[in-house]
């Protein structure tokens, strides 16, 4: 079995993550004590969700251009893992909240941008389930796709921002860095924020196949 | 693959070793060094590297059946 050399990175940073995830040195702080190791599964799930939906955009402009319905199968499928992941993000912050903030939603304004952000990604959902026409579902979820992530840039990147968040890096304040003078959360960091976002492109590449084949077979029947 | 198996677990090793040892402080915030020091973390790290398994060999599964349709679909 013949298997794209990525997918063996993605093993191999998963591996390295969770691994050093919960064994690797952290800092010690007050409030957060362990949990800080969140950072390796919590925050690369925005990440990944972001990069998902920015890959969904590139196809969908991809659409737009050459009408070509694999770009249309392409989108919808990262769009739909994005989400997976949004999801993710929102219910792991939830519970990382209530054991730090001590709530499980203080109305912070990430949360809420966020959660908001959310339910305009699935409304685009709701929006292909009820289109029939082939085309036409792809032409307009290509438009929406790319109004959506233009939407969510200001929700999560800029509107939290200029007011007073419990996030780290909102209300002024710079990102984690504070709470890694050691430097001792960014090896793993980063590496958990790629291996993370592959396995979610691993993930829609399988569903993309499997489209792509059911799209063959129903034209073979045609 | 199995040269392959071996790289990579090469590679998770090498980079597993390049982190320093924990230092301690007396007054220092609370952490979870009684689960570590009872060697039980290890417990739970093998219990999520168990399900990571199982979710990769899932992955591995769909893989192999999508590659096998892949084919029948190309030479019809």
């Amino acid at each position: 079995m013949k298997i794209a050399w990525w997918k063996w990175l993605t093993l191999a940073l998963m591996l390295y993550v969770l691994v050093m995830g919960f064994l690797g040195p952290v800092p010690r702080l007050h409030i957060l004590n362990e949990t800080i190791r969140n950072l390796y599964f919590h925050v690369p799930m925005w990440f990944g969700m972001i990069l998902l939906f920015a890959t969904s955009v590139g196809y969908s402009i991809h659409y737009l251009a050459t009408n070509r319905i694999e770009s249309d199968i392409r989108a919808s499928a990262f769009t739909q893992i994005g989400i997976l992941f949004g999801f993710l993000g929102l219910t792991t912050g939830m519970l990382w909240a209530r054991f730090t903030w001590g709530e499980y939603w203080s109305n912070d304004p990430k949360q809420n941008a966020s959660a908001i952000a959310l339910m305009i990604y699935l409304a685009l959902i709701l929006l292909r389930g009820s289109i029939s026409g082939v085309r036409e579902r792809a032409r307009l979820s290509a438009v929406y796709s790319i109004f959506a992530f233009a939407v969510l840039i200001p929700l999560i990147f800029i509107l939290p921002r200029f007011t007073d968040s419990l996030h780290p890096g909102n209300g002024g304040n710079p990102g984690f860095n504070p709470y890694d003078q050691s430097g001792k959360l960014r090896p793993v960091f980063y590496p958990a924020v790629f291996g993370w976002t592959l396995m979610g492109v691993w993930m829609a590449d399988l569903l993309i196949r499997v489209r792509i084949l059911k799209n063959i077979q129903t034209e073979n029947e045609a | 693959m199995k040269r392959k198996l071996f790289l990579f677990s090469l590679l998770v090793g090498l980079l597993a070793a390049g982190f320093p040892a924990v230092a301690q402080d007396a007054d220092s915030p609370e952490m979870a060094d009684i689960l570590r020091s009872n060697g039980k973390i290890y417990i739970v790290l093998i219990t999520v590297l168990m399900v990571f398994a199982g979710i990769a060999g899932f992955l591995f599964f769909l893989e192999k059946r999508i590659s096998k349709l892949e084919k029948n679909l190309k030479n019809k």
